[in-house]
């Protein structure tokens, strides 16, 4: 790898260029985008930094096709990103359906704002998690990642990356306007510290290899076009070899596959992060941006007596349900900081049995304050000393 | 050298995959040398798949190939008429 | 070419495909795999990218690295194949609708960029797969499932519309005129840049049922009586069809423009080490 593609050393960046700087970090060579504030840095950078490394930068005519090309250039072989905000990440979810049903690699940002429609242009929202999740039709599993950091947008891109490989799907990096306009310290490790994403390619040759057929993790290998295995690959319900089979039988064994190939290795997918869970009686669960709010809440309900922990989702998708029902039980109130109408708290919910859950809200525009979350901690404190 | 004329065409020359003709009739119509007919004979859908005029003189233009949207007839290649194939030990599609 | 080499180029343990007795898709997929096995290209070398519709089910027939996408989606799908490599052959193959009506604004702007792509179309003048709805091809006064009073909306002129895009090859020729088609193929296929071939073909099943073409063998003989090939100096904007006219036919341009990479390559030459330059 050039040494313009990993640039070694601490800057100050804001989150999107970061996301950026990641892709071509851990490889990505192609970038088809469409410019939506607050995502268009990404694509600048984009534009700029592909051809001093030797990849492609196309300025795609819509959200839909940067998607498609995105897809193409992955079957082509190589790492594939785009980067948008709401209004297009609406439009790509047909084809990120595509993308998961053809179990092509790629990476998507979103850097959220306040929505529905065109809502807030500038400024920030967490309004698309459960769209991250459910956006496009039918049944499927999908990872998807929420920095809090433009260094974590440097860092969880390149996670994206490798989940994305290893995988075989598209992989959501939920960013939101506020961690992608902001600018901090990022720093970028030497290139032999930067862990690369790798195709799983066939092992065995054309003659022998089923295009479709899963490895033991459920997960198939990838050739390329080109490569000469000559497959076909089709978003209609397929067989192990990949020929259409729009029946009954081959839908169940696709789809539990499709669904399965993520939930049963979600263990190994999950990222948290948790802090002052140890003696915690009120755990706060925040994610991205609203996590550093969460943080500021809960060393303030600390120095008020209550003791309160936070657990950080990283990994947003798939939710980490087993994690979130024994920290229920360990707890005597959770308390969801998100900028949305309650979207992750459903979540919560459905795995906080019988301990209570309060959620500290705003649809978008300004992130909380750090007092309006402790509010909700203390009032969660208050019904769990009663109960 | 041997003129159209001189070729005389034998049924085993064209090799129709009748199971897999929708007897879309495209053969019969624009074979110029109106070799082939609707035949009588029905496959498992139903469909007539064409039959040869055994008068007829097959130039071996391979227009029924190219027409055929179904990829169920072949004629074959030149060098293998007038018995060559059994004369000269050769399969069928060797040049 | 001989029998046995179909099975290089056809999945032929998936025979007999789909597509109706007289449709003319099949015809259109035979002259593709014809020019191809005459021209100078690798087959592993081949990409085909199709979309949704019955033109849409070549991909899944075809012995090559095919990708069958989402409707109307293929051209940008081929685009990042190219892109990411450009020693592909990626050849875009779908029907009317799914590439100029839901994929109208993607084709136009892979023509602007002169993508070095060949997009086939099999225009059938109808939506086949979903049961024979009006789509932007249909002539006037067609009658399909949702024009049942008759169709009032004005057709594109493919062609007008490629040429006017900046496509650098344009041809048309009917399932009728296969040696013609083959030879359009082939040009299109060697041509460097954005070539577009339309090959109108009967749907007897939903169009032509309808329309006083009961079957295909009907549809095959109009295009015979009245197609007309165009001379030098044709103007394009007359290629337009209708129901029961003339369809001309034949090669409307053949013109030479930079491709995309083209420039691409030139703008990483030029201004990307010039910069490098400037800052090193």
């Amino acid at each position: 790898m050039s040494d313009l593609s990993v640039l070694t050393g601490e800057h100050f960046m804001n989150g999107d260029i970061a996301c950026a700087e990641g892709g071509l970090a851990c490889g990505c060579r192609f970038f088809a985008g469409y410019p939506i504030t607050p995502a268009t840095e990404v694509a600048e950078r984009m534009a700029r930094r592909l051809p001093e490394v030797g990849g492609v930068y196309i300025q795609m005519e819509d959200e839909i096709a940067s998607m498609n090309a995105i897809l193409g250039a992955s079957w082509a072989g190589t790492f594939s990103m785009t980067s948008t905000s709401g209004p297009g990440f609406s439009l790509m979810m047909e084809n990120i359906g595509l993308g998961i049903m053809t179990e092509t690699p790629c990476v998507v940002v979103n850097v959220q704002r306040g929505g529905p429609s065109t809502g807030l242009p500038t400024l920030t929202g967490q309004g698309d998690m459960m769209q991250a999740r459910w956006g496009s039709h039918g049944d499927y599993e999908i990872i998807a990642l929420a920095p809090q950091s433009p260094q974590e947008c440097f860092d969880l891109t390149i996670e994206a990356f490798l989940l994305s490989e290893q995988y075989r799907v598209p992989v959501l990096v939920m960013s939101d306007e506020m961690v992608g306009h902001m600018m901090e310290r990022v720093v970028i490790p030497p290139a032999d510290k930067i862990p690369l994403p790798v195709r799983r390619k066939p092992r065995v040759d054309k003659d022998s290899f089923v295009a479709f057929a899963p490895c033991e993790d459920l997960v198939p290998e990838m050739p390329s076009a080109g490569d000469g295995y000559r497959i076909h690959v089709t978003g209609l319900t397929h067989d192990e070899r990949g020929y259409p089979a729009t029946n009954a039988r081959a839908h169940d064994r696709l789809v539990r596959r499709l669904v399965d190939k993520i939930r049963n290795n979600a263990h190994k997918i999950f990222r948290l992060e948790e802090s002052g869970m140890e003696d915690a009686e009120v755990a706060i669960i925040a994610y991205g941006i609203t996590a550093r709010v969460a943080r500021r809440a809960m060393q303030m309900a600390r120095e008020r007596g209550i003791r309160a922990g936070l657990l950080r989702l990283i990994t947003v998708w798939p939710f980490p349900e087993e994690r979130v029902r024994r920290l229920a039980t360990q707890v005597r109130a959770l308390v969801v900081a998100e900028l949305n109408m309650g979207q992750m708290v459903r979540e919560v919910e459905r795995f906080s049995g019988s301990t209570p859950v309060f959620s500290a809200l705003r649809p978008g525009g300004e992130i909380q304050e750090p007092g309006e979350v402790l509010a909700v901690i203390e009032r969660a404190a208050k019904a769990a000393a009663k109960s | 050298m041997p003129t159209i004329e001189d070729i005389v065409i034998l049924e085993d020359k064209m090799y129709i995959l009748a199971e897999q003709c929708k007897g879309c009739s495209f053969c019969i119509e624009f074979c110029p040398k109106h070799v082939l007919v609707v035949s009588e004979e029905f496959n498992a859908k139903g469909y007539h798949p064409p039959g040869i005029d055994a008068k007829a003189n097959c130039s071996n233009c391979k227009l029924c190939e190219l027409l055929c949207p179904e990829f169920a007839i072949y004629s074959t290649d030149y060098s293998l008429r007038k018995g060559a194939a059994a004369r000269n030990g050769l399969e069928e599609g060797q040049q | 070419m001989r029998a046995t080499a179909i099975e290089q180029y056809v999945r032929t343990d998936r025979l007999p495909h789909i597509w109706c007795s007289g449709c003319g898709i099949g015809i259109v997929m035979r002259a593709m795999i014809e020019a191809l096995s005459q021209c100078d290209v690798r087959l592993d070398d081949v990409v085909i990218v199709s979309g949704i519709g019955c033109s849409g089910r070549v991909a899944g027939y075809a012995k090559m690295d095919s990708f069958h996408t989402t409707h109307g989606r293929a051209i940008p799908f081929a685009t990042g194949l190219k892109l990411a490599n450009p020693k592909l052959k990626v050849i875009v193959f779908s029907g009317d609708g799914d590439l100029f009506a839901i994929g109208g604004n993607h084709f136009i702007h892979a023509a602007r960029r002169n993508m070095d792509m060949t997009v086939i179309c099999v225009n059938n003048f109808i939506y086949g797969m979903t049961g024979g709805q009006a789509g932007s091809t249909t002539p006037p006064h067609a009658r399909t499932t949702t024009t049942p009073y008759g169709n009032f909306e004005p057709p594109f002129n493919l062609p007008h519309l490629a040429m006017a895009c900046g496509a650098v090859y344009v041809a048309r020729w009917t399932t009728y005129h296969v040696v013609q088609l083959i030879q359009a193929m082939k040009e299109a296929i060697a041509k460097r840049g954005f070539s577009f071939v339309e090959a109108i073909s009967p749907c007897p099943t939903v169009f032509g049922s309808r329309n006083e073409i009961p079957t295909g063998l009907a549809a095959m003989k109009f295009f015979k009586q009245n197609s007309e090939r165009i001379r030098d100096g044709f103007d394009v904007a007359e290629a337009g069809i209708e129901l029961g006219g003339k369809i001309k036919v034949g090669r409307f341009c053949d013109r030479d423009r930079p491709t995309f990479q083209d420039r691409l390559v030139r703008m990483e030459h030029e201004v990307v080490s010039a910069e490098r330059t400037m800052e090193g």
